[in-house]
């Protein structure tokens, strides 16, 4: 027991910790104020974020980790959390349990009591477990752990007072119970033993971890601390009593390893059998009720379609009237109220009416497509409905070597292939983890959209949204095979089983659907803003100007002159080496530009089919024809997502990667595009 | 179970057996109706219902998931699986309702959306919107899923 005084309370850290899914990020975000990521199914967070909590006159450093089961960290994001709560030793361990899931929470309690971490628990979700049938009696648990309990409901920011003041009066008054679980005599005897060794032999360790718990870990074997001890100035000294221990206790433990865990699982189970009620006959629940259609072996995978497919219908036809009322007002009103404009030289009138205005236009006209988009994801990702696509589509992700697990990259890709290379630290194993993180930028992302809708409106009409369909499905199936192959080669390994939790359907709350709707609505709105508009102008500019010199706005009124401008000679050596596919030079110079983010694409085409022509349709209907339009969209859906996304690559796996990403996902894309036209032809299509 | 519980339970599960038999006949009807105008686009071939039920891809998917969950419950139902059987009433009926409400928002929209770029909106481009197969079987669906509703009371909560 230490006391501490109001000065030293400003440096402190306050870390929260839990399973997955408890709902650490929503009470970091109702403690703090903050706007952590807050979703209903396990590995949200991958990334640990910094928020501040006043608390009376005290303000406190707060930490949102991702979840962990344990304190042995499997995959990245474990690690995250696991280094945090073990080499930064936080002043206060805010340790969530789920009411709803009470063993596997205990487990992991016990793990940072064990740590000698300063420990409030948070019980959440008491409402769930009230829902289930039963009750956990907080008082009882309190007085068994010997640290402070508060219940909560972070939804309903219930409990949240009292757990800022159990936090507090945690800082100021330390306590701990290291010596929770009882390993039994013969294992107690030899901790016994390594413990005074350690506080002999390596006292600095000592200060940092308690030396009961540094001597469990090496019984246990745990890589990390082995490493610590053996780096110590009497560190084989030490690894050797380890070894002599582990002997003397081969005889009467046969895996000493397991013993240990499962030691500590036995105390949780003991604890909860004391500690919870059943308030209500066992009920059927809803959660049980709709999980048994909804991941039904036959009726599963026909549902997850249909659902993705209303997704659509609600993006695409709903969001209608507001694409419509866009398009009027920035490619009518604005463009002709900005020709009509007195007094600005006409070369001004031209840069901002076709070069600005209609680059972002024609991108911008799509936001209400992908904010729909954004709004029916947010509330299939709130009501829990993510991880049961993960969980229907891992048979078969399994006969392509790939975990049930890289489902989510590849469902979050089609909002944002950036994130979705995020999502992939949830997946234990390196070499699977490594694959889904590549083949993530194959799910076609909305910034592919514009294209798609542009060129499968003008060309493909009557069949546009079976056709935009087919392309989301081949990004899949393209992503599958990639990721077999990749498995089979470079990343070869056993597969691992699948081990995500389902969560309890909860009804989603608004304003968290709203504000990730907003949130990722505005990162599109960002963009548009930033590399649409300086590609628009680079566009422009290059439009206007040619190897021979100045050409002026009458470049983007009569095809001749912009042919002979840098557009020109890019689009034109492009379309040499895209000859098979048949594809017009404006169309080539769009895919070099939209070779930074996809929304370029539209933007280019958007100044580039302008030019002398009434509507840029038409114009893109004449120079494509379904079969050739069709080769282009497989090879924008395929080719380099964005810059971003190669940089986030390299940001999780290294440079290397990020060209590997680069350089199959051209190849690939060029390979399949031929192919489209090749088969096409031998089928008598044009 | 009380005797209302197993009332509702096989009125809902015969609701059921039809709702779903009319499902998964426009199901294939949709999908007949897409065939024809993939390989016949010149309008040789005429279709069946083509306005009410149009030849769509998707929409002959979601038809025949919802039928085949409708005809699960009864499936389970005969089988004594009265958990299960519930389930699939619940989720094939909230699945249809959820459908209806999307055709609707849909022709709702595309009135809005003549209305901003100036197209003449027909009283039967709305009607038959309104009447459109998987909006049709969605109204019939709020019945089964009110049953269902009902039937949970009776069984699951009462205790
Ligand atoms: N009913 C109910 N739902 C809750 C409660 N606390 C959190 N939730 C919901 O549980 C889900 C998970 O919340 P998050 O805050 O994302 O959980 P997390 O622990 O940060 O999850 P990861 O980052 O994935 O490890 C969200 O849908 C929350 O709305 C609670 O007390 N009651
Ligand atoms: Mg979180």
């Amino acid at each position: 027991m230490s006391v501490v005084s109001d000065i030293k309370l400003k440096r402190m850290k306050v870390a929260l910790a839990g399973i997955p899914n408890v709902g650490k990020s929503l009470i970091f975000n109702q403690l703090t104020g903050g706007r952590a990521w807050v979703g209903n199914w396990p590995g949200v967070t991958v990334e640990k974020k910094v928020g501040k909590i006043r608390i009376g006159d005290n303000e406190l450093e707060v930490v949102d980790l991702p979840g962990i089961y344990s304190l042995t960290a499997y995959s990245v994001d474990e690690l995250i959390a696991r280094n945090f709560i073990v080499e930064e030793r936080p002043n206060v361990v805010v340790c969530i349990l789920n009411a709803a899931n009470f063993e596997r929470s205990l487990y992991l309690a016990i793990s940072l009591l064990e740590l000698g971490a300063n420990v409030v628990l948070d019980l959440n979700m008491i409402d769930i477990a009230e829902n289930e049938g039963y009750e956990v009696d907080y008082v009882r648990l309190q007085s068994i752990l010997k640290v402070p309990v508060v219940p909560t409901i972070a939804t309903k920011g219930y409990g949240i007072d009292e757990l800022k003041k159990a936090i507090l009066s945690a800082m100021k008054e330390r306590r701990t119970y290291v010596g929770i679980v009882d390993y039994g005599a013969d294992v107690e005897r030899e901790i016994r033993r390594l413990k005074s060794l350690l506080e002999e032999l390596a006292p600095g360790l000592c200060r940092k971890y308690p030396s009961r718990w540094i001597a469990v870990k090496l019984l246990e074997g745990d890589e990390d601390i082995l490493s610590k001890v053996s780096k110590l100035p009497h560190g084989s000294r030490m690894l050797e009593e380890v070894e002599r221990s582990k002997r003397s206790l081969r005889r009467r433990v046969e895996d000493l390893e397991s013993y240990i865990t499962e030691c500590r699982y036995r105390k949780a189970l003991e604890i909860a059998q004391q500690v919870l009620k059943r308030i209500k006959t066992p009920e059927v629940t809803l959660t049980d009720l709709l999980d048994f259609v909804l991941t039904h072996k036959v009726l599963g995978m026909p549902i997850a379609l249909s659902i993705m497919y209303l997704l659509f219908r609600f993006s695409f036809e709903v969001s209608a009237p507001l694409v419509d009322t866009i398009d009027i007002v920035m490619n009518h009103w604005l463009h002709d109220w900005l020709l009509s404009l007195p007094g600005l030289p006409e070369s001004l009138k031209s840069f901002l009416a076709d070069g600005i205005l209609a680059g972002i236009g024609s991108v911008l006209v799509f936001l209400p497509v992908i904010a729909f988009f954004f709004l029916g994801f947010a509330l299939l990702e709130d009501v829990g409905y993510m991880a049961r696509i993960a969980f229907i589509v891992d048979k078969i992700f399994h006969s392509f070597h790939l975990p049930g697990k890289a489902a989510i990259p590849l469902v979050i890709g089609f909002g944002c292939n950036v994130p979705a290379v995020m999502a992939a630290r949830t997946i234990e194993d390196e070499n699977e983890r490594k694959v889904a993180a590549l083949i993530a930028p194959l799910s076609s992302c909305n910034a592919r959209l514009p294209v798609y809708m542009v060129i499968a409106g003008a060309v493909l009409r009557a069949y546009a949204g079976a056709v935009i369909l087919s392309l989301y499905a081949l990004g899949i199936l393209l992503a599958l095979i990639v990721g077999w192959l990749f498995r089979k080669t470079i990343f070869k390994g056993p597969s691992t089983g699948f081990i995500l939790e389902l969560p309890p359907y909860l009804s989603p709350k608004l304003s968290n659907v709203v504000f990730k709707t907003w949130e990722r609505t505005k990162r599109f709105l960002f963009k548009a803003g930033t590399v649409i508009l300086l590609g628009v102008i680079v566009v422009w500019l290059l439009s206007v100007s040619g190897p021979g010199g100045y050409l002026g706005p009458k470049a983007l009124e009569a095809p001749e002159v912009l042919e002979r401008g840098w557009v020109g000679v890019i689009g034109h050596v492009l379309a040499w080496a895209f000859a098979p596919m048949k594809w017009d030079w404006r169309a080539c110079a769009a895919l070099f530009f939209g070779f930074i983010a996809k929304e370029t694409v539209v933007g280019t085409m958007g100044i580039l089919y302008g030019v002398g022509e009434e509507r840029v349709t038409e114009a893109i209907m004449r120079s494509f024809t379904p079969l050739t339009g069709y080769a282009y969209m497989a090879f924008v859906l395929i080719y380099v997502p964005c810059l971003a996304t190669i940089a986030m690559i390299r940001n999780e796996l290294g440079l290397k990667y990020s060209l590997l990403a680069l350089i199959y996902e051209v190849i690939l894309a060029y390979f399949v595009a031929l192919s489209i036209v090749g088969i096409g032809h031998l089928m008598g299509i044009r | 179970m009380s005797n209302e519980g197993s009332r509702i339970l096989s009125v809902a599960i015969s609701t059921s057996l039809i709702i779903g038999i009319a499902y998964i006949t426009s199901g294939l009807i949709s999908l007949y109706n897409w065939s024809v105008m993939i390989l016949a686009p010149e309008g040789m071939v005429k279709g069946i219902l083509r306005k009410y039920i149009p030849g769509d891809l998707g929409m002959a998917l979601i038809l025949l998931s919802i039928g085949l969950t409708l005809l699960a419950a009864v499936y389970y139902k005969l089988r004594q699986s009265i958990t299960k059987s519930f389930s699939c009433l619940t989720v094939g009926s909230t699945l249809a309702i959820i459908t209806m409400s999307m055709q609707l928002l849909t022709v709702l929209a595309s009135t809005i959306d003549s209305l901003i770029i100036g197209d003449t909106i027909t009283v039967e481009g709305v009607q038959l919107g309104v009447l459109r197969i998987d909006s049709l079987l969605g109204y019939v669906a709020i019945l089964l899923f009110i049953m269902s509703l009902r039937f949970y009371d009776k069984r699951f909560r009462a205790k």
